[in-house]
């Protein structure tokens, strides 16, 4: 195995307001293989970005240092440097070369570009009058034709309709496991980082938590999302959206006797309070059910007079599978959002029999039971 | 077999040599971007490139209108649509650097905080296309001109260390201002002005008599602060044998100004550079 990249020590520090120094970055180590990718993950703020940029020399290291082996380019952001008033073909050239290709492996590569995004017809035509699509197809399109030995490459996938996207993910692989590529690549869409990468690193406030196997990673780093921000009463939440009119200041779930851990089938009660400092005429509030992978399950809404500032729901019967469960708190104060607390409360179903318990914990990804009969003949 | 790496990314800024390096590595870029100016510039207009010839001629008749007619100002002797034309060659090239090199930084901050390049690349390409500007005036003195200009070998080499010093002074500051625009935005409000009130102060459509004979004798080498004095002065005495500069007669003040202009520019740039993108 050879290396391609490898991080030593590296470490960023920015100065906020002139005073305060904070470290984005610290003793960060890693390496990357010839032909892998590298997978990084960890929540907003946790120094993704700040890593990819110094990567790719937008901005300087305070401290330690990268040694590549081979040319590297990034792709932080597709179609960079694209002038709406030139063609596409003389913009292929353009971002082509902004990205490091010298022109005549551009002209080699030119068919292939214009193929792959499929703009043959409209080569000529200045890019302002493209579709979104077609520009997001040509811009993926000279990036993913790039000569460097080592790609660093940042959500990417998040534009384009699903189909692009899959090619998008199919051409990364193709690069890394034909072309022995490096790779490395920064998303939230923990599906595309567990299908592509070899190895994943989970940063966490600017130092690296945990590297390894993506699946392992990939559950530490859900697992530790969810006691990182469960064991934080709601008040002392930072990391809160809204324009701060109002804020919640509890928020507990509990089906009478015991707290976040209800039985299936049993009941569910939520109490919410807050405060606001507006002179408001409506207020809603909105709960949004979650399982512990993140996805949506259901919705709750409710209408109150401004005065009020408490609240309970209470829900007669739970019908989820065994496993964890968290809420999204939304406050709207007349129809604009003053607070929202992502993941505020969590609460595990217990189900009847152990086994279903063992099943849940192993999937992770529990889903509702609905109530239903087979119909069948003997 | 540990193989050598071909990029090192450290806190340290790189030598001299390295940026040298790198800037022609980059050297298609740099291209591409000058390029890109000439492609967009008359996008959509119906003259097209004929305005890099109209322009000239219209600010030509401009400034006839007011040196000329208005005020009859001195121009050595020489036929005033001549002389200024004369001048209007180098202003043309040192403004076009000046204002487009400072504010090319601004400009392209989206690329600045997603992609990486030798920043340099972006104000100096822009001498290319001040370049291929000067060319056209160069034609139309040519044509105009022609009976009252004198050709020779001195004329030649005026000509070229005229070009030189205004690629140097223009390029100077222009690295000053689009590394300080970056910190102080303000400057973006001032740089249109500093070029109009280089222009009245610069010798152009009248001759530089007006402020030698206005300022003491001790004083006059200060007169070359402004980088259009010393332009214009080596261009022009061999070009309407105004008079017969020798080695020592060079504007050497003048001289020596150009070059640290560009020089601590481009020292200020570079040591800039690596914060630009936290700070755009």
């Amino acid at each position: 195995m050879t290396k391609a990249l490898s991080i030593e020590n590296l470490g960023k520090q920015y100065r906020i307001a002139g005073k305060e120094h904070f470290w984005a970055l610290k003793n960060v180590n890693l390496s990357l293989e010839e032909g892998s990718v590298l997978g990084l993950i960890g929540a907003n703020g946790a120094g993704k970005s700040t890593l990819l940029k110094i990567l790719s020399r937008i901005t300087a290291p305070s401290e330690g240092r990268v040694l590549a082996y081979g040319k590297m380019a990034s792709l932080l952001e597709v179609g960079t440097g694209f002038h709406p008033e030139l063609s596409g073909r003389e913009n292929i050239y353009l971002n082509g070369s902004i990205l490091g290709m010298s022109r005549a492996s551009i002209r080699k590569q030119f068919d292939a570009i214009v193929d792959f995004a499929g703009v043959e017809r409209f080569l000529d035509m200045p890019v302002k009058r493209y579709s979104s699509g077609m520009f997001v197809r040509l811009a993926f399109a000279v990036a993913a034709h790039l000569d460097a030995e080592i790609l660093l490459i940042d959500e990417v996938l998040a534009v384009g309709d699903a189909d692009f996207q899959k090619r998008c993910l199919q051409r990364m692989d193709s690069l890394a496991k034909e072309k022995a590529r490096s790779i490395i690549f920064v998303s939230h869409n923990m599906g595309a980082i567990s299908g592509l990468c070899d190895q994943v690193a989970w940063l966490d406030q600017g130092q690296i938590k945990q590297i390894g196997e993506p699946s392992a990673v990939i559950e530490a780093y859900l697992k530790g999302l969810e006691t990182l921000q469960a064991d934080i009463a709601i008040a002392d939440r930072r990391d809160r959206e809204g324009d701060g009119r109002a804020r919640l200041t509890s928020l507990e779930a509990h089906n009478g006797e015991a707290k976040k851990s209800i039985a299936q089938n049993g009941p569910l009660q939520v109490d919410l309070s807050w405060q606001s400092n507006s002179e408001a005429k409506s207020q809603r509030i909105e709960l949004h059910l979650f399982n512990s992978r993140g996805n949506y399950l259901s919705s709750f809404k409710h209408d109150l007079s401004p005065k009020q500032k408490q609240c309970s729901l209470k829900l007669t019967k739970v019908p989820l599978m065994p496993g964890r469960f968290f809420f999204n708190v939304h406050l709207y104060l007349d129809g604009i959002r003053a607070d929202f607390v992502g993941r505020a409360v969590y609460f595990e179903v217990i189900g009847k029999d152990w086994e279903a318990n063992e099943i849940a914990a192993q999937r992770q990804n529990p889903g509702i039971v609905l109530e239903a009969n087979w119909l069948s003949e003997a | 077999m540990a193989k050598s790496p071909s990029l090192e990314i450290s806190a340290k800024g790189s030598s001299l040599r390295k940026q040298v390096n790198e800037l022609w590595q980059y050297r298609g870029l740099g291209i591409s971007f000058a390029k890109r100016d000439f492609q967009v510039r008359y996008a959509q207009t119906f003259l097209g490139p004929l305005w890099a010839l109209l322009q000239p001629l219209l600010s030509l008749g401009v400034l006839y209108l007011v040196f000329q007619k208005a005020l009859n100002a001195n121009t050595e002797g020489v036929p005033f649509i001549s002389y200024t034309l004369s001048g209007l060659i180098f202003w043309g090239f040192f403004n076009f650097n000046l204002s487009q090199g400072s504010a090319s930084l601004i400009q392209a901050r989206g690329m600045l905080q997603k992609i990486y390049f030798p920043r340099l690349l972006l104000v100096l390409s822009k001498s290319l296309v001040a370049l291929v500007d000067l060319l056209f005036v160069l034609l139309i003195f040519l044509f105009v001109a022609f009976a009252d200009a004198h050709f020779s070998f001195a004329t030649l080499a005026g000509f070229l260390g005229a070009l030189i010093l205004s690629l140097l002074a223009s390029q100077g500051l222009a690295l000053w201002f689009a590394a300080l625009s970056v910190r102080f935005r303000d400057l973006q409000q001032l740089i249109p002005f500093i070029s109009q009130m280089l222009f009245f102060l610069s010798p152009i459509a009248y001759s530089p008599d007006l402020w030698t004979e206005s300022i003491p004798l001790k004083y006059q080498d200060l007169l070359y602060l402004n980088p259009m004095m010393g332009i214009l002065e080596m261009w022009r005495a061999p070009l309407f044998e105004l008079e017969n500069l020798t080695l020592s007669d060079l504007p050497w003040w003048g001289i020596i100004w150009c070059f640290s202009l560009f020089i601590s520019g481009w020292i200020y740039f570079q040591k800039s550079e690596r914060k630009m993108a936290d700070l755009l």
